[in-house]
């Protein structure tokens, strides 16, 4: 098989697979708790990360993982505040961090606008052996958090109310939400990019909660139709020659169509 | 036995009003209290600082007899609204076994105790026939008591139950009145606000009216006559309070 003996697209296959299954597993919790685009604030947070690694001359991931985390700690202290305020400081952090990426790029002699894009939107086949190792071991984090955390974390996003009088650490659950999304927003922004990557965290799960009845038939699901689309969207892109990013995200919104369809004949 | 609350002058400001101003109440263990009071009267508050939810400004609160209560797995809360109206699917099994979450650590994967816990809960609530069906697709009045059904798997010593009974199905009604009997019967103490009484004034050991942010009234239901207080003032016993529907 041509697609194998590639050196890059093997690893482009890792690392979309490792994103298929990481970014629905914090995903079904983000769309439990109605925060379905945190993980795209998390993501425009980021692209500043890229835009000062460009101009420092670090690495790009790791720079993009400590920018993701502080943003979104920074948008859960702001959400727990709530209201108006939180909402617009929301936005304020969103555009900010497009626009820091994009100024911060452009002061850098190192790059053009075009670097900046293919964070925006993906470029898997770049993915270099360094990258996988930082990929893989981010989405075992993630997963990790995922499998310690899990019935806690369901209990805070079904119920944060009961889940604070019942004793539970609901700020230390939240904040680790969102470090874990953001975690996952770094690891899926060579892949699907930083503009993409709330959809793989939202779209797979969308399109089981179609049909599932519980939490963990979706939860499971969800994991599958991610690797799957992830997968099946980057040989499609090979062989069709098209963006790796957008294809995979639309195979998803695909499988939504197909599963909403399903939901509704039952 | 220690009480399952004691509050002693308890005031509590919201939003720099006060809306509990220095109350005194109690539920000892095994005791069944109603607190009933207006809308605005401050008893969902009192209930939410009793929970640990809200923090007192003045005052001290005894839960089992200690100031820093940590082990609040042995209290079940069931809150006032839905709050499960969110995106992702779950079983009536899940949710209520959900409620065994405080009580477990974290790497330890749920047993069989907890699961005949949750079991136990679910049947307790009469909804046994609606363990793998959708949260989602009961009524109101079902979901009401998966909520109740969550807060007695944890198999809690003391279970406050804020307007439970508030829009809900005669079926559940009666489903719930059932579950309570049963609690009391094991002995678990049970703080429930309520607009009506109704059948459950028998079970009620004491009923505490809070109005303004005080407690205007703390004594048996009186014979009679069951509390309505949404069409009298209450505060002053003897004024129509108790008098009958």
């Amino acid at each position: 098989m041509t697609l194998l003996s590639l050196e890059f697209m093997r690893r482009a296959l890792i690392a979309a697979a490792l994103v298929g299954v990481t970014a629905p597993a914090i995903g079904t919790f983000l769309v439990q708790r109605r925060l379905a685009l945190m993980g795209d604030g998390i993501g425009h947070v980021a692209l500043t990360g890229v835009g000062l690694s460009l101009l420092l001359g670090t690495a790009p991931l790791p720079t993009a993982v400590v920018l993701a985390v502080a943003g979104a700690v920074a948008i859960e202290l702001l959400r727990e505040r709530g209201g108006a305020t939180g909402d617009v400081a929301l936005a304020l952090l969103f555009y900010g961090g497009i626009a820091g990426g994009v100024l911060l790029t452009n002061v850098s002699d190192a790059a053009t606008t075009t670097t900046l894009v293919s964070y925006l939107f993906g470029s898997v086949s770049t993915v270099t052996g360094g990258d996988l190792w930082v990929i893989t071991a981010l989405a075992l984090l993630v997963l990790g958090v995922v499998a310690v955390f899990g019935r806690e974390l369901f209990s805070v996003c079904y119920d944060e109310e009961v889940a604070r009088a019942s004793g539970l650490p609901v700020r230390l659950l939240n904040l680790l939400i969102a470090v874990t999304a953001a975690l996952t927003v770094a690891l899926a922004m060579r892949v699907v990019g930083l503009l993409l990557v709330s959809a793989l965290m939202v779209v797979p799960v969308a399109a089981m909660q179609q049909v599932a009845r519980s939490f963990r038939a979706t939860l499971l699901g969800s994991l599958v139709i991610g690797v799957a689309v992830s997968v099946g969207g980057l040989v499609a892109a090979y062989y069709l020659d098209l963006a790796p990013g957008a294809a995979i995200v639309l195979l998803a919104i695909g499988v939504f169509a197909v599963t909403s369809v399903a939901g509704r004949a039952r | 036995m220690t009480a399952a609350f004691e509050l002693v002058g308890g005031r509590v400001v919201l939003g720099g009003r006060e809306v509990l101003r220095g109350i005194d109440f109690t539920l000892g263990a095994s005791e069944f209290v109603a607190v009933l009071g207006a809308n605005g009267s401050g008893k969902s508050t009192l209930v939410r600082t009793l929970v640990g939810l809200l923090p007192l400004s003045g005052g001290t609160l005894r839960v089992f007899g200690e100031e820093s209560f940590r082990d609040r797995a042995r209290i079940g809360y069931v809150p006032q609204r839905l709050t499960s109206a969110t995106g992702v699917p779950a079983t009536v099994r899940e949710v209520v076994l959900s409620g065994r979450t405080p009580r477990l650590s974290r790497l330890r994967p749920v047993g069989a105790a907890d699961r005949a816990a949750a079991t136990a809960a679910v049947a307790a609530v009469g909804l046994a026939d609606r363990a793998g069906d959708r949260v989602a697709s009961l009524s109101g009045g079902q979901q009401q008591r998966v909520l109740i059904a969550r807060a007695l798997a944890s198999e809690p010593d003391a279970l406050v139950l804020d307007e439970p009974t508030a829009g809900v199905d005669a079926e559940s009604q009666e489903a719930f009145g059932e579950t309570l009997r049963l609690l009391k019967e094991r002995g678990v103490a049970v703080l429930l606000v309520s607009h009506h009484l109704g059948a459950l004034a028998e079970l009620v050991d004491r009923v505490v009216v809070v109005s303004a942010g005080e407690v205007s009234y703390d004594g048996p239901v009186p014979p009679g006559g069951m509390p309505d207080d949404d069409h009298h003032h209450p505060g002053v016993p003897g004024d129509g309070l108790w008098g009958l529907r």
